[in-house]
């Protein structure tokens, strides 16, 4: 995944930093090492660029430079990754308006409690009232959660 | 030797740069900056810990307040005079770099007296020094090269994290201050952001005339009674007229705007003081990219509010030679502290009850103006990509009384020896040219000669002999065109009212944006000269700029003519 792409608030581990030139040593010298883990923090108006919290400090970086550092979410995967019959927690939904009010209407919000049920041919989930709630491959790469299994009794 | 200063509670950054700088050399000192913050959150710091692991002294400093810093002093004199006879600790980059190490040292051949395992790996990294050090330089595999970079970069961090390991106790680098990400949240918001940065420097503006308008009267009626007494005492000859209309009036004219140029200043150094100055970076960032610049140049163009001249030294921290130029060229419309005078005056003069909304909608439009140029030259010179922008946002501070003072009389100083050298020597030729031939009236003077010669090139902006004499003489420093204003519309006290009755409030506005965009005083061309290397682009801004500001007001000109 792109560090540009993770959603605000998540915190990764960067894998690979494709940049070249005089750039590469002075992002490497800042922390964006890979085996790192960094948060992503708030953006600025209009989105862009946006500030990431490496080793306690605020960086900035636009997206054409962050789109060229690769990371893995920790702790977190998409719905998509997910193993059946365990339970996860909503992290967070991502890219869009109208999916996110789509997923909130049909149940799905930050924080709630599902356990995946099946991954074909759809994704099914069951949410802790027991409702079932099934969801195309390509809605639940946009879901973010992580294993919280305490949670479900 | 070298002191290198971190900020104790986040060191990453700042003990990553103290590696690289052992690498080089042993007589270092690491300077724990900002302890008091790093107390304050509970976290604790061993420095014989730290001072262990690293083979320096370590000095614990709070720079606001000047703790610590005899002992910093004291630690840099011990070490100039001991110099560490022991070579510096040594890190283990690993197995694989230091081979390469090794290989790439024996291999440079280097006339020069560099440590060669400092040579090898900034040829690692691929720095450009090397290059220039370095007679002969081995040929490496780029792969190769760039995951041995990668490894050295690793294995620094690795050194880095044992290190805050075992000398940091109490700390979290994932919680931020609670206070901080609440600010941040309003100050950076997707909506708020933009209108709060241009509230703030609304706000500014507003301040800075409100505030000062008393003080400036003040400072003028003084200046008036001296040029009063000076005349009675001294009769109406020749000697009377040069120091009082001459040198007082002159030089007063323009020291009128000390309290205004001085409070602008200590609103800027709350802005930087407190840390808002980057977030505004951060917000305006996306604008900047627009303009195909980023926010470093930012930061010299916000520099530029003060005067054009630091500004432009400045962007010698911008790395990319496009950025740089494109910078240098469009920092003469910021406009800078010797504008504020004309401005203040002017508006003081035609709208004295917006005269505050008036400094915003000029200081707005000088800004427009620089983006503008920035794209058009963009396009005309380059067809050119954008730069990144990597910043640090440093933590809100409340800043001190101290540090507040030392930053306005740093940089506001630069305006009272201006007007002790080059605007006092401009005024002394005014009033020769004004004054001279002998006998005549000003009409007939040198000044007028010469105003009359150039006016029917401004005679479609509306403007008269004697503006257009005061835009001449305003070349040398913009500040002069107050004095020169005074000067020929009747001295001080006077020039005021015969201003009001002789120019109408459109010209008048007019000549404000004449006035921001016009050729940049003889020091901002001569540093755009020095620091572009070419009398071209010295030439280019120029003409660039009078064009601007010719088309400038003939358009405020005509539009205000419509509307009126």
């Amino acid at each position: 995944m792109k560090l540009s792409e993770v959603p605000q608030g998540l915190r990764v581990r960067i894998k690979a930093v494709n940049i070249e030139g005089e750039l590469r040593e002075r992002i490497l010298g800042l922390g964006f090492v890979p085996g790192c883990e960094i948060t992503v923090g708030i953006s600025a108006p209009l989105g862009n660029p946006r500030m990431y919290i490496v080793g306690g400090k605020m960086i900035t970086l636009r997206d054409s430079e962050a789109n060229m550092i690769e990371v893995e979410p920790v702790g977190v995967c998409t719905l998509e990754e997910t193993a059946e019959g365990e339970t996860y927690v909503v992290e967070s939904i991502w890219r869009g308006r109208n999916f996110c009010a789509r997923m909130r209407r049909m149940g799905i919000r930050p924080g709630m409690v599902l356990k995946v049920l099946s991954k074909h041919p759809h994704v099914t989930v069951e949410t802790i009232e027991g409702a079932r709630i099934s969801l195309k491959h390509g809605e639940a790469r946009k879901i973010m959660v992580s294993r919280r299994e305490r949670h479900w009794q | 030797m070298v002191v290198v200063v971190v900020d104790a509670l986040n060191p990453e950054q700042g003990l990553y740069l103290l590696l690289q700088v052992l690498e080089l050399r042993g007589d270092v000192i690491l300077n724990l900056n900002a302890v008091d913050e790093s107390k304050k959150a509970g976290v604790n710091v061993d420095v014989k810990e730290l001072s262990k692991h690293t083979g320096v002294h370590v000095v614990e400093t709070v720079a606001v307040t000047g703790e610590g810093v005899p002992k910093l002093l004291d630690t840099i004199v011990h070490v100039y005079e001991t110099r560490p006879v022991h070579s510096p600790v040594f890190f283990d980059y690993g197995e694989k770099v230091e081979f390469w190490i090794q290989k790439i040292s024996s291999m440079l051949d280097c006339s020069r007296n560099f440590p060669g395992r400092w040579l090898a790996i900034r040829f690692i990294e691929d720095d450009e020094l090397v290059n220039r050090v370095c007679e002969k330089l081995p040929s490496i595999d780029p792969e190769l090269r760039k995951e041995l970079s990668l490894e050295l970069a690793t294995q620094r961090h690795k050194h880095i994290d044992v290190m805050i390991r075992e000398a940091y106790s109490g700390r979290n680098t994932r919680k931020r201050l609670p206070l901080d990400e609440a600010i941040d949240h309003v100050l950076t918001h997707r909506f708020l952001g933009i209108p709060i940065f241009l509230a703030i420097i609304y706000l500014v503006f507003q301040l800075t005339f409100e505030i000062a308008q008393p003080l400036a009267d003040f400072i003028e009626n003084g200046i008036t009674h001296l040029a009063d007494f000076i005349t009675r005492s001294l009769g109406s000859g020749l000697v009377s007229s040069f120091i009082s209309e001459g040198l007082v009036e002159g030089v007063g004219a323009v020291l009128v705007f000390t309290p205004n140029i001085f409070l602008l200043f200590l609103a800027m150094g709350i802005l930087e003081e407190s840390g808002y100055l980057p977030r505004a970076a951060f917000v305006m960032d996306r604008i900047m990219y627009a303009m195909k610049l980023s926010g470093r140049s930012f930061v010299s163009l916000i520099l530029g509010f003060g005067c054009n001249v630091p500004a432009i030294l400045s962007t010698r921290s911008i790395p990319d030679p496009k950025e740089r130029l494109i910078t240098i060229m469009i920092s003469p419309f910021i406009t800078c502290s010797a504008r504020l005078p004309v401005y203040v005056l002017i508006t003081g003069i035609f709208f004295p009850e917006k005269a505050g909304t008036m400094l915003f909608l000029i200081y707005t439009s000088s800004i427009l103006i620089t983006g503008i140029s920035a794209l058009l030259l963009n396009r005309m010179l380059f067809k050119g990509s954008p730069v990144p922008l990597i910043m640090e946002l440093p933590r809100y501070r409340r800043p001190t009384l101290k540090g507040l003072i030392l930053y306005m009389w740093s940089k506001g100083k630069h305006f009272l020896q201006k007007a002790g050298t080059i605007i006092l020597f401009a005024s002394m030729i005014i009033w020769f040219l004004s004054t001279f031939p002998l006998g005549t009236s000003m009409e007939d003077s040198y000044a007028a000669t010469l105003g009359k010669f150039v006016q029917p090139l401004l005679r479609p902006l509306g403007y008269d002999w004697k503006i257009t004499t005061s835009l001449i003489f305003g070349m040398a420093a913009k500040e002069v065109v107050v004095s020169s204003l005074a000067n020929l519309y009747g001295g001080q006290g006077k020039f005021m009212d015969n201003l009001a009755r002789e120019l109408d409030p459109v010209t008048a506005f007019s000549l404000l944006f004449f006035i921001m965009a016009y050729v940049p005083c003889f020091a901002t061309l001569a540093v755009v000269r020095s620091e572009t290397g070419s009398t071209k682009w010295m030439i280019f801004t120029l003409i660039y700029g009078l064009a601007v500001a010719y088309i400038l007001a003939l358009m405020v000109k005509t539009l205000g003519g419509l509307l009126t």
